[in-house]
């Protein structure tokens, strides 16, 4: 009789504790490997580590010399152009597919698909294809050319001035199907009367849509944003397959910048110092976005 | 002149038929129901009324004018959905007075307009909310609200009430009606519930399958019914349909009735004629509940009343009535029974069958017959 009940409490026991051990192993890794590792870059950012580690404090002189680079700002002004258009022309494009999609047109399956598609890529393989779509010699340019179009040149991905925009380009044709789903989704949300009631009050279509739709929408903008934003802030692998932040280091990010610094050109300290950056960057956004979400479920 | 006049309104959805030749007329000022189970098509006719649904033949007309290809906003029409359909990022009084910034009212006439309809339905607190921090009836009163604002010939209601709980269905059921009374202007509403039905309306059009099967006064649809259909529809609890012979019994036309108690038959008068034919065959008796009650002495003595006595089955007291139910035919039959003169399962009572107000059915079409 003890026997069996003492059985049944280890199965109990087992049983309460399975989760538990199940997620152990992958909260220990990322405890170390994500924020033990960010709490070691942070120290290494205040030491005078160049090709290796080394453990000398050193206070921010790391932070005063990537502050004092033209490089780094190159890569922040990169960055602001670049995020900012990332996302705009992202939206944008984004609202009109799901606008003109939520329509109930025939093969509505088979064109989300398509506009979804180059979500499913990864952006080394977008980079490279956008890199010999937009390569001069190669792609649309010669094109053009063999067309019977001698005089079109589009040569933004060998000219220092536009280079950043090539990155948009691939950037937004990348993602912008993405923020279409996203906004479909909400579309669908809304209740179909809503657009009658307003059709009844005598409202336009178009009218329908700016007055009552999309600012109906809020949240779904706030996702995306959040989400295309820390996609700029982060874009490493795009970059580095479509320009290799060239010419020179005109089409730089903050994270191209980062692997250059920290490992080919053996200033880890900089590297460190440009990582904690970014990082605050992300927080920036994310920790409002994690507050307010939080406080909504627990209110909610 | 804001009658409303719908002339054999057909609709197609593809392949399937949903509205088969729709007639209905009525005047300016009425209130006009339509109602039947849920997939009849109510709503559908409802929105070609609106003009958010085409139509595929017939014609629609307000007072004179003919509206049947024209956009909801150029009929002059107000409408309240049953999902209220509120605009989720306004707040009430944005949610009220957006039909009149859009008709270009100047904003002091549509500050005194959302006053007035504030005031009118009691939500003046709520003005500055947002729908999603209403309740139920708060969202309900702004849609009714948003529909006031505008002064329109017709107002539309398409299942307003069916998303609220049963007590606050009936209060606002009273105030539509009061509403109704205080503005005079034509309604048309949509409902599945035929107590609302027979509450609200003047005229009642009952619907299945995309055909009108009866319009009418709501007391000619309780007393006269159609057919089957409508009889078992309106009115609860529902009227009992007892299939009977027709007899001749003592030269006198009479349906027989076999209760556990034992056979008994029941004298039909003033219906021979049509009857005549009907003996040796089965019709179905229609009797409503109220119809077969306990033995009330000062009425013996009335035409078309008779007494039998029979087996109590399962007892439900409603509180006002005792609903008392019997097997007759092997059917089971409602009688309303005053709980006093109830008796239990199993006992027998002394009950009394009015026939002054029977009807009779064919049993395979569910026709009337008489
Ligand atoms: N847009 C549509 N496409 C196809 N069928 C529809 C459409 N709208 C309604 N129906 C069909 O028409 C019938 C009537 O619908 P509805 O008018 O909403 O019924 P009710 O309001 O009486 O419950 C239903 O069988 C429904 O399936
Ligand atoms: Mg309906």
């Amino acid at each position: 009789m003890s026997t069996s009940t003492d059985k049944r409490n280890w199965g109990d026991l087992v049983q309460a504790m399975l989760p538990k051990i199940v997620v152990a192993p992958t909260f220990v890794a990322t405890l170390i490997f994500i924020y033990g590792f960010i709490l070691w870059n942070a120290y290494l950012s205040f030491t005078k580590s160049r090709l290796l580690p080394r453990y000398d404090w050193a206070g921010t002189q790391q932070y005063e010399r990537l502050f004092a680079n033209e490089r780094w700002w190159v890569a922040a002004e990169n960055l602001v152009i670049f995020g900012g258009l990332f996302i705009i022309f992202c939206l944008i494009i984004g609202i009109f597919l799901a606008i003109l999609l939520d329509q109930r047109i025939r093969a509505e399956g088979a064109l989300r698909t398509i506009y979804l598609y180059p979500m499913a890529l990864s952006f080394i393989v977008t980079g490279t294809a956008w890199k010999w779509i937009l390569n001069p010699g190669l792609g649309l340019e010669r094109l053009m050319r063999e067309w019977g179009f001698e005089n079109f040149t589009f040569d933004w991905l060998v000219n220092s001035e536009m280079a950043i925009y090539t990155v948009v380009i691939a950037g937004v044709w990348q993602s912008s199907g993405f923020v279409m789903a996203l906004f479909l989704a909400g579309l669908r949300g809304i209740d179909d009367s809503i657009i009658k009631a307003a059709q009844v009050d005598g409202a336009s279509l178009p009218r329908i849509y700016r007055s009552i739709i999309i600012p109906s929408l809020r949240p779904v903008f706030f996702s995306a944003i959040i989400i295309l934003s820390h996609i700029a802030i982060k874009s490493f692998d795009l970059v580095m397959a479509l320009t290799g932040g060239g010419p020179g280091y005109a089409s730089d990010l903050p994270a191209t910048f980062m692997y250059s610094f920290a490992f080919t050109r053996g200033q880890l300290g900089i590297g460190a110092a440009s990582a904690m950056m970014m990082l605050c960057a992300v927080a920036a956004i994310i920790v409002p976005y994690l507050y307010s979400e939080l406080r909504s479920t627990r209110r909610g | 002149m804001s009658g409303l006049k719908i002339d054999n309104i057909q609709k197609r959805f593809g392949d399937v038929h949903v509205l088969k030749g729709i007639d209905i007329e009525i005047d300016e000022g009425d209130f006009l129901i339509l109602v039947g189970p849920s997939g009849c098509g109510k709503s559908t006719l409802l929105h070609m009324i609106a003009g958010l649904e085409s139509v595929t033949s017939g014609t629609i007309s307000i007072g004179q004018r003919d509206v049947t290809h024209l956009n909801p906003k150029d009929r002059d029409i107000a409408m309240v959905f049953q999902s209220y359909a509120l605009y989720p990022n306004m707040t009430v009084r944005q949610n009220i007075s957006f039909g009149l910034s859009i008709r270009k009212v100047p904003e002091s006439e549509q500050e005194e307009i959302v006053q007035r309809v504030a005031e009118m339905l009691q939500i003046g607190p709520l003005l500055d909310r947002k729908p999603s921090q209403l309740s139920g009836g708060q969202r309900q009163r702004v849609a009714m609200g948003r529909a006031l604002a505008r002064k329109p010939s017709i107002f539309l209601f398409d299942e307003p009430l069916s998303n609220l709980d049963a007590k606050l269905r009936v209060e606002m059921r009273t105030e539509i009606k009061e509403l109704h009374n205080r503005l005079g202007t034509t309604m048309v509403y949509v409902t599945h519930d035929q107590i609302e039905a027979m509450t609200l309306g003047q005229r009642i059009a009952i619907m299945k399958d995309g055909v009108i099967q009866q319009f009418g006064s709501p007391q000619e649809i309780y007393d006269e019914p159609v057919n089957q259909f409508v009889a078992g529809f309106i009115g609860s609890p529902s009227m009992n349909f007892i299939p009977c012979p027709v007899v001749k019994q003592d030269n006198q036309l009479s349906i027989e009735l076999d209760n556990e108690t034992g056979k008994f038959y029941l004298p039909i008068d003033g219906k021979n004629a049509e009857l005549e034919s009907w003996v040796g065959k089965t019709i179905i008796l229609g009797l409503r509940p109220e119809k077969i009650t306990h033995d009330i002495a000062s009425h013996a003595d009335n035409q078309g009343i008779h007494r039998a006595n029979c087996r109590v089955g399962i007892v439900e007291p409603t509180g006002p009535d005792t609903l008392v139910f019997i097997e007759l035919n092997n059917t089971k039959t409602v009688c309303r029974v005053d709980p006093s003169e109830a008796k239990n399962t199993g006992e027998n009572i002394d009950l009394m069958f009015d026939l002054t107000k029977a009807v009779f059915f064919e049993p395979e079409t569910g026709e009337r017959v008489c």
